[in-house]
């Protein structure tokens, strides 16, 4: 069994002198988070919890989202980086790779193609290439994807109608 | 605590990948790429074929500590290593370094730090006196060639952690590299240039490392470098690993000879595919494992993993 260490519960948040090393890792990120933020985007701790984030994302412009502020929770797992972090979109967003509960199909976000030198700017960068890129051919909504190689006018003013509705 | 006054600035080229700090005890995996012992031990898959961090390669084996990086790193930087040393070490006590893999290894600190520093190649001899003064120490000495003894250029590592000159390696008729130090087999086919070490060389040493390069041009040889990747590939082919689709194919023709979790201690080999032989009163949770290659050539090398252990009592699982 995994030993999930200072996450169960009873024991009482370790110290910082006593951190484990998924605990350093995620550390080292915020601090590079804030040294060097990655454009159109920003990520923190949710609380004092080290392994739940928050993140923002803008939607770039030239797509349906442009305008949209979209907030996405990040939950570390415990033996983070060597198993991948879990995002879940807190907006709703009109996307074939976000479903109606915000999970997002990502490649990089699965077990298999996760690789522990990603990081989270790392990440999100590629949630930002999904709002250009959609990919239609791994889709979370079938529909949304069906729509969006057929009609693409009409899945561009969907999206932008949810931009407005929901995201701004 | 120590965090807070340490003033060093670790070049870019000895952060891991993994765990965003300075590499310790690092090992070169065969793609050329570094990371410390533990990052990449947990990054591996226990039950198929491993990938580099960084690009993917796959790889079978799990390379051991390249003693002449460790030795370096801890001169050029002994505030940040120390750092390193006392945390892994505590890390390794409280057992929660073992959290992605099967293998529980609690190996004990002290034991595990005398054989990784005592000198068990000749190549270490100078490490403690010189450990506790400054970067300014690091000479042309410390990154020198394991056979040509000259400033590392263009420098592969091989399987055991043996540094050498990417030309200083000779493909034997058989295919199979071995090292000059310490004769092991280096199973994974020709290693790829590790470009980190290249690039700091380079920027570090750029005199010594120009006048290598000049002399290098001269002598050109024309070296067959990607001959021995066939060696790789025809072990690949006679233990393939199994894909989704073919899986109880797979599983019936190979699924007995395959040992899930288990690596050899000696080549690294994870997991272990075709006979494995554990020590049978190893005191050591993580165990002694040998593949059949290795208890064949019969070493009383201190394993990957399992530091203490000697060889000894060994039974045929």
């Amino acid at each position: 069994m995994m030993n999930s260490g200072s996450l169960t519960g009873g024991r009482s948040w370790p110290s910082r002198t006593s951190l484990t090393s998924s605990g350093k890792r995620i550390q080292k990120e915020m601090a590079e988070l804030n040294t060097d933020p990655p454009a159109d985007c920003s990520a923190g701790p949710k609380g004092d919890n080290l392994y739940h984030w928050v993140a923002t994302l803008f939607g770039p412009q030239g797509t349906p989202y442009d305008g949209g502020i979209y907030f996405l929770d990040i939950t570390f797992p415990a033996n983070y980086p060597f198993k991948p972090p879990k995002v879940v979109f807190k907006t709703r967003i009109y996307h074939c790779n976000v479903d109606s509960t915000g999970n997002v199909s990502l490649d990089i976000l699965e077990e298999n193609s996760w690789s522990p030198a990603l990081t989270i700017s790392k990440v999100l960068l590629a949630l930002r290439s999904i709002f250009t890129n959609p990919n239609p051919y791994k889709p979370q909504v079938p529909g949304i994807a069906h729509l969006y190689l057929v009609d693409r006018s009409k899945h561009d003013a969907l999206a932008a109608e949810w931009t407005q509705r929901f995201a701004k | 605590m120590e965090e807070c006054n340490e003033s060093e600035q670790v070049s870019d080229h000895f952060i891991c990948a993994v765990c965003l700090d300075i590499l310790y005890k690092p090992i070169v995996l065969v793609c050329g790429h570094v990371t410390c012992f533990w990052c990449c031990h947990h990054s591996m898959d226990m039950r198929g074929q491993s990938h580099c961090p960084l690009c993917r390669h796959p790889y079978r084996h799990f390379p051991a500590i390249c003693q002449m990086l460790d030795t370096f790193l801890n001169k050029m930087y002994p505030i940040s290593y120390d750092r390193r040393k006392t945390q892994t070490l505590e890390d390794e006590r409280q057992g929660s370094v073992g959290f992605a893999t099967d293998i529980d290894s609690v190996v004990t600190g002290e034991e595990l730090d005398n054989l990784l520093i005592n000198p068990s190649t000749e190549e270490k001899k100078s490490v403690d006196g010189s450990s506790a003064g400054n970067c300014q120490q690091v000479t042309v000495a410390d990154m020198l060639c394991s056979a040509c003894k000259q400033l590392l250029f263009r420098p592969v590592a091989l399987n055991c952690g043996h540094v050498y000159c990417e030309a200083c390696i000779s493909v034997p008729e058989d295919k199979v590299i071995k090292c000059q130090v310490c004769e092991c087999n280096h199973p994974s086919g020709f290693p790829k240039v590790s470009k980190q070490l290249d690039y700091f060389l380079e920027e570090h040493f750029s005199s010594e490392y120009a006048h290598r390069k000049s002399s290098m041009q001269q002598t050109q040889n024309g070296n067959s470098l990607t001959s021995s990747s066939a060696a790789a590939d025809a072990e690949a082919s006679k233990f393939p690993y199994p894909t989704e689709e073919n899986f109880l194919q797979w599983w019936t023709a190979h699924g007995s000879k395959f040992h899930p979790g288990f690596g050899c201690d000696r080549c690294g080999m994870c997991p272990i595919i075709g006979e494995r032989y554990r020590c049978k009163d190893c005191k050591e949770k993580s165990g002694y494992d040998l593949c059949g290659d290795c208890h064949k050539t019969g070493s009383k090398l201190p394993g990957r993993v399992a530091m203490k252990h000697l060889y000894e009592n060994l039974l045929y699982t």
